[in-house]
């Protein structure tokens, strides 16, 4: 053996023959690594090629200020707009008339309900709870509106506190063997025998009027305990409707409510928090949903709730998981949103509908993060199907600042999203609900 | 012909020389492919030197600056300071007679490299504490911590307190001592190198053999296979955005986090390790170990002697050991070793979840070595065969280190709890099916990583033995297919996170 020689100059014949077999590789086609997604060619000489390849051109947008207000339903193309469009051709159904019912509340007493349905993207009151803490701070009204039995992400609520002792059966668009009939949230909860929900009130914001939601039970005795305030008592659940609305409180000031529920027949769906005048958003994001799992509910469901809500306005915001990075067919979705405003539209009737695009999405690029390249389209599309089913439309996109705002989001100083370059934070969401709000406003004038 | 053409039109030499320059959001790591194009061209260099004792010195000890200055640009000032300093009160301190003179400068020495650590590392979290306390608002700093200098620092520490325990005699010429501080390979992220171990090689001719070849090439792979596939491509695809809202997930994508966060925080920190090493090797340096197969470990106190090797022994000798060991009775012990791994922790980082996490590894290392005295004691012995008594120690060990690494790893210590409370009350089984076909890839690397921890240590070196007798060709493939698989994964499509439906 010749291990006694020197082999000084090993290393570098090792490293100079895999350079330069590698840069020979860079031009020429490698198999794929299973499961990886690895591109068929390797490029070492990245950092030191004349130009860093974008895949689509930057181009900054940054918010207009002081947008003049126009008539919102004369653009023809929200695509390049941060203000709301409307594409509504019949005034009943124009967010003009949700404008009026919102200014009126400056005058006269009444409730003006918005329904906000989405993904995890605003999951735990966000977005929805800063806009409806603004939007009361201006028109009034107390109370989160509607508030589910338990959720994954309780402890990231900030409008009020809520926590449950997580042991309700929770039947939802993807578990649902018994074919229960599921609440707008896309859940309803059955009580295992012990089951109970707190909420607190938060800023001494304490619930006016509080309301249950449950389905049809067979026991029509079935009740609930309530402890108010450490005061406790039981309450008769009414069950002559297919949804059931029942008062656990009613002008009664309740900083902390304590719901427990023994009977495990009874389908609850949640509660609601409110006053008896202001403005209420019912936030109903699904983890998870491209839009497609709200064609499972059913019309009755909807039905019922519109009868108690009577919403005047309805929000749709999906995108995060339509996405597909490298597929930009969209025609599925295109479809499923048809079915679903035509659904709202039967049992909602009356209510206008306005379509949120989805934000931006950045995606690890070679080491940095960029805007997907479906994220354009894929707001271009939802631009289309509002258009085509002549419902309004917001660019959150572009209104957010367009391309890369995302991975700005992320890295800089201030940080407005999480580290996955989708979801946004408190402060995100309370920035989106700012923007949002700032053009609803505009929209009105 | 084609190939030149295609390089000639690719390259820019503006692009080439802007590389060269330090730049704030791309700092020079190991792992990077303008690290291998640039070593490659300094061990050109260094063939032509290497002879050359004075050139060689000098050579290395400004390649070493220079990779300094890529990879913190202009704190690399803070290393000639330190340097300068160090070596002159090292002089000083082996001429005086007078012991209480010798003392003083010790303590100078000790002192002023403590205060260069604590203004950079720690100033920002004392003003934090005084405006949490007193209500002020004092204003941070926001120095920015330079790359290396927590072990620069204790490689400066440990070597005047050695001269001045008359261990040894100071370095004669300056160069000498500033390459000890500044040799780029450990420069970054360690092993701490103690100056009795390294300056000897100094001016010793450097010398490979083929197992210094080979244990080279050998660490080398492992530390690209290690940092570049394992740790980057788990952080990038699952770990860092779980870890950014654990409340948003549920308890099972929470556990799996922690499992891939202790394969991360290990593959990154001992692949940086094992490069530094082999970088070492190949030029004809040797470095202490680092890592020893650290999951491997059935008790806490056997997981302090493989993981980061480095600082546990520098922890030892200049910390435990001055505050009395184990000379002082059993309680006494338990304390220092608390003290010695809650300073520990706060070495690790300025915020209340380092030291939270040393405070944790502190009591355990204690309790272990209390278990030890009363089991040794009472003569208690659990009669279970002895691999069963061990696979037991080794799964209770590693949760342990899991259960600390949350508080390494979440940003707050709200969060740290979120993600137990999650683990533990919002476990969510029934998602597990989501959730490993989701990320597959990231369970096929973390399963992969794990299999390959488990190899004995006795194994690896055997396969270095073999290593050793390879041909050159043999050792250039396996170095290209680690370097492919590396870069394939750099450059892989990440997977899209999603929030795991329920």
């Amino acid at each position: 053996m010749s291990s006694n020689k020197n082999k000084i100059t090993h290393p570098a014949l090792i490293i100079w023959a895999a350079i330069i077999v590698l840069i020979l590789l860079s031009s020429v086609k490698l198999p794929v690594i299973p499961y990886i997604n690895s591109y068929s060619h390797i490029d070492l000489l990245q950092d030191i090629k004349a130009d860093k390849k974008s895949v689509i051109p930057i181009k900054k947008i940054t918010l207009p200020a002081g947008v003049a207000p126009g008539m919102p339903q004369m653009v023809n193309n929200a695509f390049d707009s941060t203000l709301i469009v409307d594409y509504a051709d019949d005034a009943s159904v124009m967010m003009q008339s949700f404008y009026s019912k919102l200014n009126a509340l400056k005058t006269k007493k009444g409730k003006v309900r918005i329904a906000y349905f989405g993904d995890s993207f605003i999951e735990a009151d966000y977005i929805t709870g800063e806009l409806r803490d603004k939007l009361q701070a201006i028109y009034g009204g107390s109370g989160p509106g509607f508030v589910p039995m338990q959720s994954i992400v309780a402890d990231d609520y900030v409008t009020f506190k809520f926590n449950s002792n997580t042991s309700w059966a929770d039947y939802n668009f993807h578990n649902n063997p018994q074919k229960y009939p599921l609440g707008l949230m896309g859940h309803v909860f059955y009580s295992t025998g012990r089951s109970w929900s707190q909420y607190s009130a938060t800023n001494n914001n304490k619930f006016k009027n509080i309301y249950l939601y449950t389905g049809k039970t067979k026991d029509s005795l079935a009740s609930v305990t309530v402890d108010e305030d450490d005061k406790e008592n039981t309450v008769t659940v009414n069950d002559d409707s297919y949804i059931n609305k029942t008062v656990i409180s009613s002008n009664t000031p309740v900083g902390k409510l304590k719901l427990s529920c023994t009977n495990t027949a009874l389908p609850v769906y949640g509660l609601s928090m409110e006053d008896s005048t202001g403005v209420y958003i019912d936030n109903y994001g699904f983890r998870g949903n491209t839009g497609a799992l709200s064609l499972q509910l059913q019309p009755d469901v909807m039905k019922g709730f519109a009868s108690y809500f009577k919403y005047d306005l309805i929000i749709v915001h999906y995108g995060l998981n339509v996405l597909v990075h490298g597929d930009t067919n969209y025609l599925w979705f295109d479809r499923t949103m048809a079915k679903f405003i035509e659904k709202i539209r039967t049992n909602f009737p009356g209510a206008p509908i306005l379509m949120i695009g989805s934000s931006d999405v950045a995606y690890n690029e070679q080491g940095s993060y960029i805007t997907d390249p479906g994220v354009p389209v894929l707001v271009r599309t939802e631009n289309e199907i509002a258009r085509k089913n002549k419902v309004a439309f917001w660019n959150l996109y572009y209104s957010m600042g367009g391309e890369n705002t995302m991975t700005e989001w992320v890295e800089g100083d201030t940080t407005f999203a999480y580290r996955d370059y989708m979801h946004v934070n408190e402060r995100g969401a309370n920035k989106i609900a700012g923007v949002f709000l700032d053009k609803l406003l505009h929209s009105q004038k | 012909m084609l190939f030149a053409q295609h390089l000639c039109m690719n390259f820019s030499l503006h692009k080439f020389f802007e590389e060269l320059l330090y730049n704030k959001k791309d700092p020079l790591l190991f792992n990077s492919s303008f690290f291998l194009i640039f070593f490659a061209l300094f061990l050109l260099i260094y063939l032509a030197l290497y002879k050359k004792a004075t050139l060689r010195l000098y050579f290395l000890t400004l390649f070493s600056l220079y990779f300094f200055y890529k990879a913190s640009g202009w704190y690399v000032v803070f290393i000639l300071i330190a340097a300068v300093v160090d070596y002159n009160l090292s002089h000083l301190i082996y001429n005086e007679v007078n012991k209480r003179k010798k003392k003083i400068l010790m303590l100078t020495s000790v002192s002023l490299n403590l205060a260069l650590l604590f203004t950079f590392k720690y100033t920002d979290f004392f003003i934090s504490i005084i405006n949490d306390v007193s209500s002020s608002h004092l204003k941070l700093l926001k120095l920015g911590l330079p790359v290396g200098i927590s072990f620069y620092t204790f490689e400066n520490l440990s070597y005047t307190v050695d001269v001045y325990r008359g261990h040894f005699k100071p370095v004669n010429r300056f160069i000498d001592y500033l390459f000890f501080l500044s040799f780029f390979p450990k420069l970054m992220m360690g092993p701490i190198v103690r100056a009795a171990d390294f300056i000897p090689q100094i001016n010793r001719e450097p010398f490979v053999d083929n197992r210094q070849l080979s244990e080279g090439l050998y660490l080398l792979c492992s530390g690209i296979i290690k940092k570049m596939v394992i740790s980057d491509f788990l952080t990038a695809n699952y770990v860092q955005y779980i870890f950014d809202g654990p409340s948003r997930h549920t308890g099972i994508e929470c556990l799996f986090a922690v499992y891939c966060y202790a394969m991360v925080i290990y593959c990154d920190f001992s692949g940086y390790s094992d490069m530094a090493r082999g970088i070492a090797k190949w030029i004809g340096f040797d470095i202490n170990i680092n890592f020893l197969s650290p999951y491997q470990s059935a008790t806490i106190t056997e997981f302090w002697r493989r993981w980061h090797i480095s600082l546990s022994t520098w922890l030892k000798d200049y910390l435990y050991i001055p505050l009395g060991g184990n000379r002082k009775g059993k309680f006494n012990q338990y304390k220092n070793l608390f003290i010695t791994m809650l300073l520990g922790g706060f070495w690790h980082g300025a915020s209340w979840n380092f030291i939270f996490w040393g405070a944790l590894h502190g009591t355990a290392l204690a309790l272990d070595k209390w278990r030890m005295a009363i089991a040794k004691k009472m003569k208690i012995s659990f009669r279970l065969p002895h691999g069963l008594k061990r696979a037991i120690g080794i799964i209770i060990t590693f949760h342990f280190v899991c259960f600390c690494w949350i508080f390494f790893k979440c940003t707050t210590f709200h969060d740290s709890w979120v993600m137990i409370g999650q683990i533990f009350t919002n476990f969510r089984p029934d998602v597990a099916g989501v959730l490993f076909t989701q990320y597959r890839p990231v369970l096929i690397i973390l399963v992969t990583a794990f299999l390959l921890h488990a190899i004995p240590v006795k194994a690896e070196v055997k396969l270095q033995q073999r290593m050793a007798n390879w041909p050159l060709t043999a050792m250039v493939s396996y170095f290209l297919i680690c370097l492919y698989i590396a870069i394939e994964l750099k450059q892989a499509v990440p997977i899209k996170p999603v929030y795991l439906q329920f």
